[in-house]
């Protein structure tokens, strides 16, 4: 499944090794993701999915492990080190989107250029060159709560890469979506994701999204990884009781 | 139905107050009491501290909302009630802390003036610090509210974005908490103008310098019934005024506005 064709940039891998808690949960997971290479974290609710992407974006600390891109050390719990999230560089999508209300489609797009202080201007029309890249020109004067959900979920990722990020996280991007949007949705990212060289990860409980986006599955539960590899590997050998469930899915 | 006839009872005991004053008005000769030099200036000096007195608690009451509400430390709920405690403490007893901190032979006011020749009882620089220092508390319970009740997520997503704490509390929080400002800061502008207890303690009774329109009105009471009540009206006017301006054209959230 690994497409060959990409152009990886050495560097920019992400080596992570994460230990921390979500209430008495304890989480311990290692990944390495090669740039280009788009790994779905699959698992049931609760598993620590959503709290691993945190970490890694650094909005919750570690307990114990290193998170490395390329050659930036982000975490280092035996040395302290803890990059704030603002100065990461990495493009985060929510699964609530989470576009900032007061602001136009275009300031939401540009917000990520003018917190880094580019010139109105400049940002301006590197937010514009995203609106058409996303099918979203004409839109860019709405607010948000004027978008349907997938204009709003294009939008959300838009401005996530419009700040050239180093690494992208995507939690749950497709579940906030009706059914029918959602499938557009799903073939929609795996084009905008395919054409990336930086490493991503995406979060989902639906394996059809893992399926139709990722090149590398993980599956977490309670915690743990159970299995990891590509979909015909896992499908080929399901390991646990939630894995068989979820291969059903298909 | 009992309920509209006590509903109207009640309008009625806040309307008649305001009906017997606007009775009692010497209508002919109001423009000339208004256009007084004394008149003049306690309304001058009133909406001059008033306005100065609601920007320092927006400049400070901000900030230490935000603490209040963000930041977690030991002994969090008394430093907050000692912040809102000028807010049920009578007036006058305001007025006494403010003299037994700042007075001439105050903990502080009398290094202030021994070294620095600041002296803040009975200035015009004192009316707006005994302004401030009870009506803050409006802006910084109307704020601490709206941040506590704030979602956390967009803050977050500009982090992720490259925002910095400052830059995100600019563009993303403060837009959010919007109408919790203006509420607040009208508030706390509205105690201001006001404001009579802590002022007249701390300040005096100085025409010119620290009589503002409560003062004077207080003053006049004695010696020039109609000016006390042409003065009384203008506050009214002024204040009923404001509140109709902020109606909920202020109070509601940008998002809900244009729906």
């Amino acid at each position: 499944m690994t497409d060959t064709t990409k152009q990886p940039i050495a560097g920019t891998s992400l080596n992570a090794h994460l230990g921390l808690h979500v209430g008495a949960l304890p989480i311990e997971v290692e990944l390495h993701i090669d740039p280009s290479s788009i790994t779905a974290i699959v698992g049931p609710n609760g598993a620590g999915k959503t709290t691993l992407l945190r970490a890694l974006a650094g909005l919750i600390p570690l307990d114990a492990g290193r998170v490395v891109l390329g050659d930036r050390v982000f975490d280092d719990v035996a040395t302290a080190v803890h990059v704030p999230t603002e100065q990461r560089r990495i493009g985060m999508v929510f699964q609530s989107q989470r576009l900032f209300s007061n602001l136009s489609v275009q300031e939401n797009i540009a917000f990520g250029q003018r917190a880094r202080r580019v010139p109105r201007n400049e940002a301006r029309n590197i937010a514009e060159h995203w609106l058409q890249r996303f099918g979203l020109a004409g839109l860019g004067s709405r607010l948000p709560h004027e978008l349907s959900g997938g204009q709003a979920q294009r939008v959300a990722l838009a401005r996530a890469l419009a700040t050239d990020p180093a690494l992208l996280l995507l939690d749950e991007p497709l579940s906030a979506l009706d059914a029918e949007t959602r499938a557009a949705m799903r073939t929609e990212l795996r084009e905008h994701l395919g054409n990336l060289t930086i490493p991503t990860i995406l979060v989902t409980h639906d394996i059809a999204d893992a399926r139709a986006i990722a090149d590398e599955i993980v599956v977490l539960e309670s915690g743990r990884i159970t299995q990891r590899g590509e979909l015909a590997e896992i499908a080929a050998d399901p390991r646990s009781d939630y894995v068989r469930e979820l291969l059903r899915g298909l | 139905m009992p309920a509209i006839a006590i509903a109207i009872a009640a309008i009625a005991f806040f309307a008649l107050p305001f009906l017997g004053l606007l009775w009692r008005v010497p209508w002919s000769s109001a423009w000339g009491i208004i256009t007084e030099a004394d008149s003049r200036d306690a309304l001058r000096l009133s909406i001059e501290c008033s306005l100065l007195a609601a920007l320092l608690s927006v400049i400070l009451g901000v900030p230490l909302a935000w603490v209040l509400a963000r930041i977690e430390f030991p002994g969090r709920s008394v430093v907050r009630a000692l912040c809102l405690l000028s807010l049920v403490l009578p007036p006058v007893v305001a007025g006494v802390a403010l003299f037994s901190a700042y007075g001439r032979r105050g903990m502080l006011g009398a290094p202030l003036a021994d070294w620095f020749g600041v002296r803040l009882p009975y200035s015009t620089a004192g009316v707006v610090i005994a302004q401030t220092f009870v009506a803050m508390p409006f802006l910084i319970l109307t704020v601490e509210a709206a941040l506590r009740g704030l979602d956390r997520g967009p803050e977050e997503a500009a982090r992720t974005l490259g925002a910095t704490s400052w830059y995100s509390f600019r563009r993303v929080t403060v837009p959010a908490i919007r109408p919790a400002l203006i509420a607040g800061t009208v508030l706390a502008w509205a105690r201001a103008l006001g404001e009579f207890g802590a002022t007249i303690t701390f300040a005096g009774n100085l025409p010119g310098t620290t009589q503002t329109a409560p003062l004077a009105v207080y003053r006049a009471l004695e010696v020039h019934p109609d000016q006390a009540l042409v003065l009384s009206v203008v506050l009214i006017v002024i204040s009923f005024l404001v509140l109709i301006a902020l109606r909920d054209r202020w109070l509601t959230p940008p998002s809900e506005q244009s729906r």
